[in-house]
């Protein structure tokens, strides 16, 4: 039909942050939110008498295909052009932060001596479990000339659980993620806090 | 009336006259409706406060509440004659995590070995937070025990046991009418007039045996 644009959400539109930063070479996430229940069968009834909320868990997982630290300074200072957007220090896990790179000041920031970001890089490093903080997941809809940012879903307060590395003869690296969350906001609803207070305790 | 999801979150003054509009609209709707809730407890709709403060890291509580009684056994009767109530006690137990730095005896919930001589009794409050209905509280209890578990791939859990001297729950306690004076006319409902007139009644059967 004339003059009808793209509408819906694919892969293609869509936009993913992890820890602020742009997860670039994602190729497939997935989230989801289950809320166990108890279905109460009482005496005297067929059916279930209620239908009782007992615990809230988000999951997911995400795919990147790999790329490796210094290709892309190495291709370029022999004239080869590389993908837009690559970055020269790769694009592994430990790199899933704003302060990526091997400069000073860089690590630094990235080791989470300072700042209140999340530190992603931090949940396979067993020198750092202890200390590794939780960090957000959020994903968007991309519009062409539009600044406006339309959120789909955001991850809060997420830590990777799982990864599984794979890689053969007929296609690239993939890097497979598993991750647990607390709370799961959509772009019609926030997850509010569920308590009366024991985060404080 | 705005969204409140992400990103969809209007900011300033007219974004919080919204937010308050969704919540007094939300409110309102959860009152009025006639579809059923949800209606049993649950550990999730559970709160536990001891001592008046919230225990945010409690994953279990539990409680047993026996009223003894003894059987009134006569001769040449094989069914019980009276079951005389004989005491109350109450005990529970109460599962958490182990926050560092907020043991049982930082909490001031069990004592010390200085402390054991004189620690004050503690209070134990079981709310359904759903409903705001008291499901289980007492003001005179104390820790009997600790045990403290630390395994590999596992959080550090911690077992208290405790024993109380009397409760209360959705209901507070009353005495029965009539059971405060055996004179009254609703005395023969007391426990005490009971226990005399089963007295009475066995040593009349006994006296209808050996009277012959």
């Amino acid at each position: 039909m004339a003059g009808v644009a793209p509408f819906f959400i694919t892969g293609a539109n869509a936009k993913i942050k992890l820890n602020g930063v742009t997860l670039a070479f994602c190729t497939d996430l997935s989230y989801s939110v289950i809320v166990n229940h108890a279905t109460p069968v009482v005496l005297g009834m067929y059916e279930a008498s209620s239908i009782e909320p007992l615990s809230y868990k988000v999951s997911g997982g995400l795919t990147v295909v790999r790329y490796a630290n210094n290709v892309k300074e190495e291709l370029e200072s022999k004239g080869y052009k590389t993908p837009v957007n690559v970055s020269p220090d790769g694009n592994g896990v430990g790199n899933w932060t704003k302060n990526s790179g091997q400069d000073l000041g860089s690590r630094i920031l990235s080791s989470g001596a300072f700042g209140n970001d999340g530190r992603a890089q931090e949940n396979f490093n067993p020198s750092k479990l202890q200390n590794g903080t939780f960090f957000d997941i959020e994903i968007y809809q991309k519009m062409p000339q539009d600044g406006e940012i339309r959120g789909i879903a955001r991850l809060r307060n997420v830590r990777l659980v799982r990864m599984d590395g794979r890689i053969n003869k007929k296609s690239t690296l993939m890097e497979q993620f598993q991750f647990q969350a607390i709370y799961l906001d959509g772009d019609s609803f926030i997850a509010d806090f569920s308590g009366t207070g024991q985060q404080h305790e | 009336m705005s969204k409140r999801g992400f990103t969809n979150e209007k900011g300033g003054l007219g974004g919080v006259v919204d937010s308050v509009v969704d919540n007094i609209l939300g409110g309102v709707s959860g009152i009025v409706s006639t579809k059923p809730t949800a209606k049993y407890t649950s550990g999730a709709r559970t709160t536990l406060k001891i001592n008046n403060k919230l225990v945010g890291f409690a994953f279990s509580v539990s409680w047993r509440i026996n009223t003894e009684y003894v059987e009134n056994r006569t001769i040449d009767d094989y069914l019980a004659n009276e079951l005389i109530p004989t005491r109350i006690s109450v005990d529970g137990t109460i599962g958490t995590f182990h926050i560092p730095g907020q043991s049982a005896t930082a909490a001031l919930i069990q004592p010390d070995v200085l402390g054991f001589l004189f620690h004050k009794y503690i209070t134990i409050e079981v709310r359904d937070s759903a409903t705001d209905e008291l499901l289980f509280y007492t003001n005179k209890a104390v820790i009997t025990s600790r045990m403290e578990s630390l395994q590999s791939e596992q959080l550090g859990t911690v077992q208290l046991s405790f024993k109380a001297i009397g409760w209360k729950d959705e209901r507070e306690p009353e005495v029965p009418a009539g059971a405060a004076s055996m004179n009254d006319a609703n005395a023969e409902q007391s426990a005490g007039s009971r226990l005399v007139q089963a007295g009475k009644e066995a040593f009349n059967k006994a006296k209808g045996i050996f009277g012959k």
